[in-house]
């Protein structure tokens, strides 16, 4: 597509919720934006027998040479937290990489034809992967507080995110996960139509 | 007295990459069937693999 710059959300593969974070990132940027990346760079060399190894690169932008002028930032956390990701894909693999988005995608196309049935309710994104937008006839806020008090975990309300844009108060931020069952689907659906009737 | 050894070898440090082994149709998860449906991507789904390796549990936990 172009970028110089690509970054994605990568929590979701091995790494929990943990009350808010810390979270975990993925980027990537063209070579010539390479001095400017934060974090620690591993780069593939061979020693002096000609054996592959690997070693901290670009080393000018570490804390240990730049000190305050650095830009990397890695603690020991970051490393947990990037091990971690790494042996739950190294467990999916191509195919269950793979078979992870085909289903987090189905169910959550699964969930926005179940809330079609939701009167008031009106799906905004036509297209999407595990995470889409619908409008309520109220405050989503609202409507997210009263289904907490019922146990139901209702999505996000865009106001979170976007305080100031009174426009916005009645969008609600919903996903699907391969964690998600009918059952769920069916909870959530039930209490909407409850909620708004 | 009995000679006793130790069963241990130690870390292995020289082994393949993850990259290196495991082999098609092997993955370390088992998946529930996906729901089908009309996709609603777009046409943005991925026509090409992604490159990672496919690997069984054992293999990645000895790794």
């Amino acid at each position: 597509m172009g970028a110089d710059i690509v970054v994605c959300e990568g929590q979701s593969i091995g790494n929990g919720l943990n009350f808010g974070g810390p979270g975990l990132g993925l980027f990537a940027t063209n070579e010539k934006y390479v001095r400017q990346m934060p974090g620690r760079l591993v780069g593939q060399t061979t020693d002096a027998d000609g054996r592959r190894g690997w070693v901290l690169t670009l080393s000018t932008r570490e804390q240990h040479i730049r000190r305050e002028k650095a830009t990397s930032n890695i603690c020991t956390n970051s490393g947990l937290c990037a091990l971690a990701f790494t042996i739950h894909l190294a467990l999916l693999g191509e195919d269950g990489f793979r078979g992870l988005a085909e289903i987090n995608h189905a169910k959550a196309v699964q969930l926005a034809e179940k809330l079609q049935k939701v009167k008031g309710l009106r799906l905004l994104n036509q297209t999407f992967f595990n995470e889409f937008s619908v409008t309520l006839p109220r405050p989503a806020a609202l409507v997210v507080e009263t289904l907490a008090a019922r146990g139901i975990l209702g999505g996000v309300p865009v106001s979170r995110f976007y305080p100031s844009y009174p426009e916005l108060a009645e969008v609600l931020l919903l996903t699907a996960t391969e964690t998600t069952t009918d059952a769920h689907m069916d909870i959530l659906v039930a209490a909407l139509q409850e909620v708004l009737s | 007295m009995t000679e006793t050894i130790s069963g241990s070898r130690g870390l292995s440090i020289e082994e393949p990459l993850l990259f290196e082994q495991g082999g098609p149709g092997q993955c370390g998860v088992d998946l529930e069937e996906t729901p089908a449906v009309i996709d609603r991507l777009g046409g943005v789904r991925r026509k090409g693999p992604v490159g990672l390796p496919c690997l069984a549990e054992p293999t990645v936990v000895r790794h």
